[in-house]
């Protein structure tokens, strides 16, 4: 039932909200965020209760939801979706606590919007029925569309269309291939079709259409150019959720579904899927330096680490245990990192109403506390050991060292140039000189700023320090997927 | 021709004399009941009309006028409700098919569920109409029976069984829906639209009606069991038989709007006044789809014969050609749409592409699924095209409808509750769940992949996407362009408008969610 109500309690808040007044600004927000941390509670019972020893998926619920379609309401967990659900469930209190005076108008159909979106993601993090999937990973368009076109900044309904019509056409043509999926194997269960796996020309069709869909959602390059656009205009939380959970929808798509589906076609496909990985590495990371909008950077940032991810993912094929245990670590740390660096820009960001660096400079004596967590963020994001950042990338070099030694390389080329163009950012943001006026009277983190970014940081320095603990619930699930892709053991 | 109208009676009587029935009883009247209420009541309507056409509008009869012009949307929605009472009862009572007068009528489980469809479009109609001509200042009576006569006419336009009577019913309903179309007679559109109409009908009438001479001549038969026997039995004259499909072909096609035969739909859709056009695109769409499948599944729908199955190959290349354009050609010109109704009126022709591949997949094997998913197509964009259509009535004021994507700027910070109707609305026409408007699209999908349509498919979802655009192009103005101005419709006024809207938008969710409360007992009634 915990999964049910995870699922059920953002949606429940969310027709509550649709009762308050639309003016009674507090009360709408108090309810959002009570409805959110209810949320956060029943995935952390869900961690608390999770089997470390059992591979397979845990919690599971079956009930027939369209019968004369075959569709069953069938959700479950595994190690591998666990940290995900238990992030997008932290993620949406942070984005309701950092929009408090962000967002002014519409507060209802915000909170809404926010709520819906959680429950969207998690949904597709628990759907063990393909169809269930795919209504789930559709559902959470429209409330992330609206997010980013209503509450956006200047350029938002174009940032907010090209990101739908991208993502739907991506997901359309894998619904051709869910059908077509459906007429070979009789089934829409994931685990049904595991057992069924899809071979041939007609398995690489399929597979490539599912590639494509999750493609553009993690973004892989050279399909991920909605992605800057839609962080850029987005509204903080909006930013946050895209970063720490959507972006993952698309490698836990490969993972759960494209890989194990069409096991044949993905390896034949892995090296291209690696290589442009490794292009989105490097691409990302030079775009990086000549970016002027700090959002954007970040954005940027983002094409760069999902290419490691994507990149730890495939090494699969090697039969890497460390590769594909580093990309679902790397996604979590990649969650709670750049998250908190769309947070605290953010914060900047309310205070001067600018994202150009160059109006920056200097803050690091005017705003300590900001300063302070902003360099442990920008750490833990460029992989310093003892951070979270580190293990992931680390583990994610070790698979492909094992696999290519020139894919380590060129994933090392981008670390390194992760490192610089994150510190020559924190450079011009906070050292040098404070010659403007609207920056020396900045106001440094408030108490509410600090309640959602220190728990932020202090997973950063616990997921650093304690990755075994982590690391054991993921392991068994993976050492079984493996054997499901057929690499394992071998 | 008195030698034709002889013969024709023969075979209309042919049965009955064998069964040695009387020529006509109680029960043939009772299978055609609904229509017969809807004839009654749209007949009473016209008549108590007439007491109202003497009243003025102002000064002291004006309570008068007004009191018996809501006696007359009362009796009119009465009308409606008794005739969906009678075909759920009669449903209720018995699935076996009836047939009446002589087999001219069949009411079986696929007719009567698209009966209910119609009857709860009309209803819908009816309601919002209530608003929108008092509002438009153009409450005759003439409205509620025109409405009325079309649908009964569209009713037994989906019972009939020979013909004859499809011939007869289509022509009564085109006639009505001309009148419809150019009911705003004041109006220079609605006139021109209304001719545009007439003239083009009037053509693919005589297609038809050629076509219908062929197939009696290839086959000797009127009654359409009879005819489907005479194809697979293979007797019948192939290629007259196939220039008659073909004709009968370009006469539907034309009705339900597909491509090379659409020209007339953006027309007439945008001079009608708008509950009319809902009631359009909702009704004769249905009834005409039902029609055209049930026509073209005279080829299919016999087992194991040599004869029907060349039909059929013939005619699914065919058809798929003409599904392909017509989403092609629906979606791609509706994006360069400037006035909402004519979007509107090209993505209508763009779902009639969508509702064809269901009808290709139901001339192929396992075309009985197909068929029900061209069915259940139907309830979902029923629902949609009537509360959008509402809402763009409910909209409009002194006599203009708000048809500018402008016009809707900023609606949802004053309207927020009618604005989420509308998204939801757009989000089914789009085909994204959780709203009916998925399940409809992938149920036919699924159809049509199985039939191995999957090209089909590849189309229907490529113009989907196209499609998003311009449904979000509402959207776009809806919540995140800032009003210019305020929206003074009055929702005092648009009560029922507001109720069909709220009522549809909330069924398409729940719908949505539980799409089986619909599938579950269509593919009970229709058998799986």
């Amino acid at each position: 039932m915990t999964i049910t109500l995870t699922l059920l309690v953002p949606v429940l808040t969310a027709i509550l909200l649709l009762c308050i007044p639309k003016d009674k600004t507090p009360q709408l927000r108090m309810t959002a965020l009570f409805g959110s941390l209810a949320t956060l509670a029943f995935s952390l019972a869900l961690l608390g209760r999770f089997d470390s020893a059992n591979a397979g998926f845990q919690f599971i619920e079956e009930y027939k939801w369209v019968p004369s379609l075959e569709i069953n309401y069938h959700v479950g967990l595994d190690g591998i979706s666990l940290f995900l659900v238990v992030l997008s469930a932290l993620l949406t209190p942070i984005a309701i606590l950092c929009s408090w005076k962000s967002v002014e108008k519409r507060v209802r159909e915000f909170h809404i919007a926010l709520l819906l979106l959680t429950s969207g993601v998690i949904g597709v993090f628990v759907a063990l029925d393909l169809m269930l999937f795919y209504v789930f990973w559709e559902v959470m368009l429209i409330p992330m569309y609206l997010l980013i076109g209503v509450w956006g900044s200047t350029e938002r309904i174009r940032a907010a269309v090209k990101f739908f019509i991208y993502t739907m056409a991506g997901s359309l043509l894998m619904f051709l291939a869910i059908l077509y999926l459906y007429k070979y194997t009789g089934t829409f269960s994931v685990e049904e079709i595991y057992k069924n796996q899809l071979t041939g020309t007609a398995g690489m069709l399929c597979f490539l259409a599912f590639a494509l869909s999750f493609a553009i959602k993690v973004p892989l390059f050279p399909v991920h150019t909605w992605l800057p656009d839609a962080h850029t205009e987005a509204p903080t939380a909006g930013s946050v959720i895209l970063a720490g959970v959507l972006l993952k929808l698309g490698i836990y798509g490969f993972i759960r579904f494209a890989i194990p589906f069409f096991p044949e076609a993905a390896s034949a496909a892995a090296p291209w899927i690696s290589i442009l990985a490794i292009v989105g590495i490097i691409f990302g990371a030079l775009m990086c330096f000549v970016q002027e909008d700090m959002k954007r950077l970040i954005a940027y940032s983002s094409v760069s680490h999902m290419g490691f991810v994507v990149l730890g993912l495939f090494t699969y094929t090697s039969g890497s245990l460390q590769g594909v245990e580093g990309s679902v670590l790397h996604m979590v740390n990649h969650g709670i990192s750049t998250g908190a660096l769309f947070l605290l820009i953010g914060s900047i960001y309310e205070r001067r109403h600018t994202r150009r660096l160059s109006d920056y400079g200097g803050l690091a004596p005017v705003a300590p506390r900001l300063a302070i967590i902003f360099f442990i963020t920008t750490l833990s994001s460029i992989g310093l050991p003892f951070l979270n950042g580190f293990v992931g990338e680390f583990l994610i070099l070790q698979g492909a060292y094992s696999q290519n030694i020139f894919y380590a390389a060129f994933a090392g080329l981008g670390i390194i140039l992760g490192a610089v163009y994150m510190l020559s950012l924190y450079r011009r943001l906070f050292f040098g000189e404070t010659d403007r006026r609207e920056n020396a009277e900045l106001k440094d983190l408030d108490g509410r700023e600090l309640a959602f970014l220190l728990p932020l940081v202090a997973l950063m320095v616990l997921l650093g320090l304690f990755s075994p603990w982590f690391t054991a619930k993921i392991q068994p699930s993976i050492e079984h997927w493996l054997k499901l892709v057929g690499t394992g053991g071998g | 021709m008195n030698n034709l109208s002889t013969f024709l009676f023969s075979k209309l009587t042919l049965g009955q004399e064998a069964a040695a029935a009387p020529l006509v009883s109680w029960g043939d009247f009772q299978a055609i009941l609904p229509a017969l209420i809807f004839i009654a009541t749209g007949t009473l309507l016209l008549m108590l009309d007439c007491f109202n056409r003497g009243l003025s509008r102002t000064g002291e009869s004006k309570r008068e006028h007004s009191s018996l012009s809501a006696a007359i949307n009362f009796i009119g929605l009465l009308g409606t409700v008794a005739a969906g009472a009678v075909v759920c009862a009669s449903m209720e009572q018995s699935q076996a098919t009836v047939f009446a007068f002589g087999d001219s009528i069949r009411v079986d489980s696929y007719s009567s569920s698209v009966t209910l469809i119609i009857i709860l479009g009309t209803f819908f109609s009816l309601l919002s109409a209530m608003d929108y001509l008092r509002r438009f200042d153009a409450e005759h009576g003439e409205f509620h029976c025109l409405v009325h006569y079309a649908a009964a006419s569209m009713i037994l336009f989906v019972q009939s069984n020979n013909l004859i009577m499809l011939f007869l019913t289509v022509e009564t309903l085109s006639m009505a829906v001309y009148l419809l179309t150019s009911y705003l007679r004041d109006s220079r559109r609605g006139v021109e639209g209304g001719l545009k109409y007439f003239i083009l009908g009037s053509f693919s009438s005589g297609f038809l009606l050629f076509g219908f001479t062929l197939l009696f001549g290839a086959t000797g038969e009127i009654n359409l069991s009879a005819i489907a026997g005479s194809i697979s039995s293979g007797e019948a004259d192939q290629s007259l038989l196939l220039a008659g499909m073909a004709l009968g072909i370009i006469g539907l096609g034309f009705k339900v709007g597909a491509f090379p035969f659409h020209s007339w739909l953006p027309d007439a859709y945008e001079a009608a006044p708008t509950v009319a056009t809902g009631f359009m695109s909702v009704t004769v769409k249905s009834a005409a789809i039902f029609v055209l499948l049930r026509f073209l599944m005279l080829a299919s729908d016999q087992e194991g014969a040599a004869g029907a199955a060349t039909a059929a190959e013939i005619f699914t290349p065919v058809l798929s050609l003409l599904a392909i354009a017509t989403m092609l050609f629906g979606n791609l010109v509706a994006l360069m749409q400037d006035s909402v109704k004519r979007m509107l009126a090209y993505s209508a022709i763009g779902h009639t592409g969508y509702l064809l591949v269901g009808i290709v997949a139901a001339l192929g094997p396992g075309g009985k699924a197909a068929a029900a998913a061209v069915i259940f197509y139907l309830l979902p964009y029923t629902l949609m095209s009537l509360a959008v259509f509402t809402l763009l009535g409910y909209m409009g004021r002194d006599g203009q409808d708000r048809e500018n994507f402008g016009d809707y700027r900023g609606l949802s910070t004053q309207r927020p509750f009618l604005s989420l109707c509308l998204l939801i609305v757009l989000v089914s026409f789009a085909g994204i769940p959780p709203t009916a408007g998925f399940w409809a699209k992938l149920y036919i999908f699924r159809a049509a992949v199985d039939g191995g349509h999957t090209w089909l498919v590849l189309t229907g979802i490529l113009t989907s996407i196209i499609s998003l655009y311009f449904y979000l192009r509402l959207v776009v103005n809806v919540y995140m362009r800032p009003a210019e101005e305020e929206i003074d419709a009055d929702p005092d006024s648009n009560l029922a408008s507001g109720l069909v809207i709220a009522t549809a938008a909330l069924a398409l969710v729940i719908l949505g969610i539980f799409p089986d409360l619909n599938l579950e007992a269509l593919l009970d009634t229709l058998g799986r």
